[in-house]
């Protein structure tokens, strides 16, 4: 069986090879910025609603369901360089506009599977909800923007080409009847 | 200019008893009275990783300041010569907190100077005795 992971085998893969992007470009026109700039620690969470039973035979069956994905990032602090920081900043905390917070397009790139920078595996969901949980921080330090993400929407794949930072994403061809 | 001419002039803006502003690299003469900075090195503090693979590290300046003053003896000269000393390690402190220290990294408010350590280092036959003062430079950098 041919590798799944592009990466060097008997490595670890590196936290930098998982990365969520947010769209602050169009629909039409995407512009993918990167989620997590100075956030140390962050992973997605798998919510599979698994349900265990044991029938009369004393065999056990266990149904899982579509996971709901859910993934912080803390603290966030504030910076003018962050596009995909500003444009949450400013649905959420400006405008409280419920409806952008909750249709948020986002691709989740996995540099480490498929082919390395070209046609890395990619996943888009178009109806993400951001959150932000909190704004403040210490004194002295820096205004942090806690922010809580829900992947939602009609997954999509597809693969992503990153070229001196700026990512490409196309989507699977659909296979025909 | 380099992180050690910003260092040289921040410390000659302190109005020393003494005339002498031009501070010299890694050198005292120990028969007037003179001044000497001596860098001591760069080290490392800590090193984080954030998830998108952005490298931030703080590190800290060391540097040791050497005055060579007359000599304290004479008890009048002694006390000035303490009092000056505690005095400087006070005004870097309240330069450090009002922001008007040199700044060597990315993050300006999350910079430290301190000065310790303030002590009669040696005398000297010749009548002058020297001074030394302990100086720290806490920074973070974003490589």
């Amino acid at each position: 069986m041919a590798n799944t992971f592009n990466t060097t085998p008997g490595a670890t893969v590196a936290r930098e090879m998982l990365i969520l992007y947010l769209n602050t470009g169009t629909s039409l026109a995407a512009t993918w910025s990167a989620i997590g700039k100075r956030v140390e620690d962050s992973s997605i969470e798998f919510d599979w609603a698994t349900e265990s039973k044991i029938d009369i035979f004393g065999d056990t069956y266990t149904t899982v369901k579509k996971p709901t994905m859910t993934q912080s990032f803390d603290p966030c602090e504030l910076d003018a360089a962050d596009a995909a920081q500003q444009k949450i900043w400013t649905d959420a905390i400006r405008n409280h506009d419920r409806a952008a917070m909750t249709t948020y397009d986002c691709l989740l790139v996995h540099c480490y599977a498929g082919t390395a920078e070209t046609a890395m595996f990619a996943e888009r969901y178009p109806a993400t909800a951001i959150v932000p949980t909190g704004l403040g921080g210490e004194g002295g330090g820096s205004v942090g923007m806690p922010i809580d993400v829900t992947f939602g929407g009609t997954r999509e794949t597809g693969t992503a080409k990153i070229v001196a930072g700026v990512v490409q994403y196309t989507p699977d061809t659909p296979v025909s009847a | 200019m380099s992180d050690l001419e910003k260092l040289k002039e921040w410390i000659s803006t302190y109005p020393f008893p003494e005339d002498f502003r031009e501070y010299r690299i890694d050198f005292t003469d120990a028969t007037s009275p003179d001044g000497g900075l001596f860098p001591s090195g760069l080290v490392e503090l800590s090193r984080r990783r954030d998830i998108l693979g952005h490298v931030t590290v703080r590190n800290q300046y060391n540097f040791s300041l050497y005055w060579v003053l007359y000599s304290p003896k004479d008890q009048t000269i002694a006390t000035a010569n303490a009092e000056w000393l505690m005095d400087f390690q006070a005004w870097v402190q309240a330069q450090s907190a009002a922001g008007l220290a040199p700044t060597f990294g990315d993050v300006p408010r999350r910079e430290t100077m301190t000065a310790s350590n303030g002590t009669l280092f040696e005398s000297s036959e010749e009548g002058t005795a020297m001074y030394m003062v302990q100086l720290s430079a806490q920074f973070e950098k974003e490589l």
